[in-house]
């Protein structure tokens, strides 16, 4: 049937008998190409003291996973990536908020502003690296030398708080948009009915925010969390770019903790053992997001 | 609404934008300045405006096959991550089996997971498959993020179509190459399109596989010559700016067509 010829006439069935996991076989292979193999091979250099060039890798048992649990280095890196997702999220929910209100009305600009704020979103992330490397960068940006004119030292290279901070506004402006969106089309589901018999109740602005407008955004100011807090957590591109993992290791996050370990240190062994971890906290963190997907349903 | 709060608006929105405009402006303005003058002042026009800078992204061929590479691999990528992922949004939307939600949990993980988590084991396991430095192997790796994702969108866009209208086509008679063929391909048009957008861009924007995955020479993207030669001891700012703004066209490009769906997108579906 059809113009075009079956080129698989052996997988022609009827309605009533598609197996499902015929259908699910081609992305179950690629996906689990790209996940199993990797995940059992990262088991396996686990166990292993393994430097790239220095000696033969040796097996030492759960050894790395002992390391874990008593280096500094890394509970360093794990509480400054959870401390840049908690600040950045603390700006951006409640910035985010406040435009999303401010443009949820239909007027002659909102289409243009919208597409203006989707375009941070879809440009390359390390591309936000440079754009900011030449706001920011010592040398050459006009940042720090606007502000030396007045006395203020401005040198994301030496000092730590500014550099976490530095990233923190980077990232602040490159998902801000993204908060605001979501909201914006959170806003739009909520029913008019309560907002009018508030207005005829005579209640305050403060209050129909506060009781009508937040309860009506619960399930999109949740998703909006879970989703930056996974991406906040993962976040490379743009601090690579940037300053990698910064002055005193203060944007050493997660993502850049082990790409250094393995890159600088080439310590194979230890890197995979953190991964692990890392994908430990992910999968934690994703199923909290589905039991919420599915809740709504 | 009062003329205050009116004005109020348009002062927090108007900063807002400024915020958001302003390093995309600085972007702009220094791909236009003389080496010299990006180094020596801060100036907010060029003084002596050129077009140097996009000489050697543009007309030089050093980056000519950066950019093709980049093209190919986000080409490559929607045409490897889309059909499966039509084909599997379908069983997981329309069919019930066991363990089917555990499943699509199984695959939102991948998305989720932090690319730089799986770097260790790919760069071992690719080279061993002789895929390192090669299209198709950034085109392969890329799959581990894209085609999840892809699932995920597709699904709620099958979610949307009634059910009703398949039942009619298993009471024609249908095959089911037929009913995705006619019926669900027209319809789910929108969902292919948005869904293809999206990858493109990712695979275009992706940087970490990009630059540990392939050498300088033969399979490396945009972002991996961009990175590379941000790592160079003597950079012409300038010429930086003007490759970053190379590496953003896609996304400017495309911005406007799916700015419908990106929040559908950037949430997977839970957000229509």
């Amino acid at each position: 049937m059809g113009l075009l010829v079956n080129p698989f006439p052996f997988l022609v069935f009827r309605m009533k008998h598609i197996n499902p996991w015929l259908i699910l076989l081609p992305a179950l292979i690629i996906v689990g190409f790209n996940s199993f193999i990797p995940l059992f091979y990262c088991i396996y250099l686990s166990t292993l003291r393994y430097y790239i060039g220095i000696g033969e890798p040796t097996f030492i048992g759960y050894d790395n996973f002992r390391k874990i649990v008593f280096d500094p280095g890394l509970w360093n890196s794990v509480a400054r990536g959870f401390m840049f997702s908690f600040v950045c999220l603390a700006i951006e929910i409640p910035l985010g908020l406040g435009v999303a209100l401010l443009l949820q009305r239909e007027t002659r600009g909102t289409k243009l502003i919208r597409t203006m704020l989707t375009t941070p979103l879809l440009i390359p992330p390390m591309t936000i690296g440079c754009m900011w490397l030449l706001l920011v960068r010592p040398d050459i940006g006009p940042l720090p030398r606007l502000l030396s004119r007045i006395g203020v030292m401005y040198n994301i290279g030496s000092s730590p708080l500014l550099a976490f901070w530095t990233t923190v506004v980077l990232d602040t402006w490159h998902w801000t948009p993204f908060v605001i969106l979501v909201l914006i089309a959170g806003l739009a589901t909520l029913p008019p009915e309560p907002y009018e018999s508030a207005m005829v109740d005579g209640a305050s602005t403060w209050r129909i925010f506060r009781y009508i407008t937040l309860p009506g955004l619960k399930y999109h100011l949740a998703v909006v969390i879970l989703i930056r807090l996974m991406d906040t957590l993962r976040i490379f591109d743009e601090i690579w770019v940037l300053i990698a993992e910064g002055p005193g290791k203060a944007t050493n996050y997660l993502s850049v903790n082990i790409v250094k370990t393995a890159l600088s240190e080439l310590n194979m062994g230890y890197g995979a053992a953190i991964s692990l971890f890392f994908v430990y906290i992910v999968i934690i963190l994703s199923w909290l997001i589905m039991l919420f997907l599915r809740e709504r349903k | 609404m009062s003329q205050a709060s009116r004005i109020f608006k348009i002062f927090a929105v108007g900063l807002v934008l400024l915020f958001i405009l302003f390093p995309i402006y600085w972007l702009l303005i220094t791909s236009f300045k003389q080496r010299l003058e990006v180094l020596t002042k801060v100036s907010f026009w060029p003084e002596e405006p050129t077009f140097y800078n996009y000489y050697r992204p543009f007309f030089e061929d050093v980056y000519a096959k950066n950019v093709l590479n980049s093209f190919l691999v986000a080409l490559g990528e929607v045409a490897l991550c889309v059909p499966p992922a039509l084909l599997a949004a379908y069983a997981f939307s329309r069919l019930k089996f066991k363990g089917d939600n555990h499943l699509l949990f199984w695959l939102l993980t991948n998305r989720m997971a932090p690319a730089a988590a799986f770097l260790i084991p790919y760069f071992s396991m690719y080279t061993f498959l002789k895929l390192y430095d090669t299209l198709i192997g950034l085109i392969l790796i890329n799959s581990i993020a894209n085609l999840p994702f892809a699932v995920w969108l597709l699904k709620g866009f099958i979610d949307g179509i009634p059910k009703e209208i398949e039942e009619a086509a298993l009471i024609d008679g249908y095959t089911f190459w037929g009913l995705l063929r006619r019926i669900l391909l027209p319809l789910l048009t929108p969902g292919l399109v948005t869904a293809s957008f999206f990858i493109f861009i990712f695979a275009w924007n992706e940087m970490l596989f990009a630059s540990m995955l392939a050498a300088s020479g033969g399979a490396a993207p945009l972002t991996h010559a961009l990175l590379h030669y941000l790592s160079e001891l003597w950079v012409n700012w300038g010429e930086i700016a003007a490759i970053t703004l190379l590496a953003m066209v896609p996304a400017l490009v495309f911005a406007y067509v799916i700015q419908r769906y990106i929040v559908r997108g950037l949430t997977f579906g839970a957000v229509r």
